[in-house]
């Protein structure tokens, strides 16, 4: 938020220097214009968001990805990823309790994937209105090849990285959930 | 409009089958995570909508229909991927401001480049929540494989864009 004051700030100040008042106020109508294209779908897919944490609680994704990690566990934490609401906020502890609860790290990947490039949430409510349709349905088309080709090259590189750090990003994905004091260093 | 219909039938669906599994305590629920979500969300906004639309009056259009246009092609989509990448902040603030660059003359490719790399590797999000939650390691893989990714999509995106919508 203060670093996005800040940026305010300094375009503002841009935008001053360049035009004047003028330039001040047309970026306020701009803004204005922003905010009344969006607002209705703001405020329904945000009561829509809310919803869908009472449908799809983390914990029944916990349970569908944490269990089986074949074929099927991939493909229900790919969909799931795609239609689970909430920022970064609900998402890093969903997918730290994944790890804890032995998810492994390909059915990972690709719900953290899916979750980040085609969420639903983010298409309709924010995507849509300010991209319009024709951009972000070929953006999406272009994209779902990639959640299986991360379910596939992320563990292959993860196998790379050095034991100890290995070993660490369980830990700290478990000590996350279970409250445990967290050990070690970064 | 179609848009906004939809959203409500998705809305009104949910509500129901809320209602149906856990009565008033579902609904209540719901729309209480909403409203929190409203109280986060809206102060950010309106800074992300001002800083949007501030920026359209500054942003060079000839210098970005020339670097992210149509006919920049790799080049449009490498600078998309990385001004994705630094850019900070939630949908709220950056995807406005990504509407202003493509109205201003940006084109399909380094667009989708932009919207991949700001959801997949974000460096704000990755250093806040990410490395926090799932460790270095894990986190490095993901982002070795992910940067190429965007690059890749915002390649793909543009004759995809132009069978469709060409």
């Amino acid at each position: 938020m203060l670093i996005t004051l800040t940026l305010l700030v300094g375009v503002s100040a841009l935008a001053y220097v360049q035009q004047g008042t003028d330039g001040l106020l047309q970026g306020v109508d701009n803004a204005w214009h922003l905010v009344l294209g969006a607002v209705p779908f703001l405020s329904m897919g945000m009561l829509l968001a809310g919803m869908l944490t009472v449908l799809f609680p983390p914990a029944m994704v916990g349970r569908w990805m944490g269990d089986d990690a074949g074929m099927v566990g991939l493909a229900v934490g790919m969909v799931v990823g795609m239609l689970s609401p909430g920022g970064p906020y609900v998402v890093y502890p969903v997918a730290a309790s994944l790890l804890a609860s032995g998810a492994g790290v390909a059915p990972l990947s690709g719900f953290l994937a899916a979750r980040n490039l085609i969420t639903a949430n983010r298409t309709f409510v924010w995507e849509i209105p300010f991209l319009g349709v024709p951009l972000t349905l070929a953006r999406i088309i272009a994209s779902l090849w990639f959640p299986i080709v991360a379910a596939v090259l992320v563990p292959l590189v993860f196998r790379m990285m050095p034991e100890r750090s290995r070993d660490l990003t369980r830990l700290t994905g478990g000590s996350v959930i279970t409250g445990r004091k967290r050990e070690g260093g970064s | 409009m179609t848009t906004f219909l939809v959203l409500t039938a998705l809305f009104v669906g949910a509500t129901t089958i809320s209602y149906r599994q856990h009565r008033v305590a579902g609904v209540r629920q719901g729309l209480g995570v909403s409203w929190r979500m409203f109280q986060v969300v809206a102060p950010n906004m309106a800074i992300g909508m001002l800083l949007a639309g501030m920026a359209q009056v500054v942003l060079p259009a000839e210098l970005i229909s020339r670097w992210m246009g149509n006919e920049s092609g790799l080049t449009g989509v490498l600078i998309g991927t990385v001004v994705g990448s630094v850019v900070p902040g939630g949908p709220y603030v950056v995807v406005p401001l990504i509407g202003s660059v493509y109205h201003t003359g940006a084109g399909p490719g380094a667009i989708a480049a932009f919207v991949s790399a700001w959801s997949l590797s974000p460096i704000t999000r990755t250093v806040m929540f990410e490395i926090p939650f799932l460790g270095g390691a894990l986190t490095a893989a993901r982002l070795i494989v992910s940067t190429p990714a965007s690059i890749a999509i915002g390649l793909l995106t543009i004759p995809i864009y132009d069978l469709l919508f060409g």
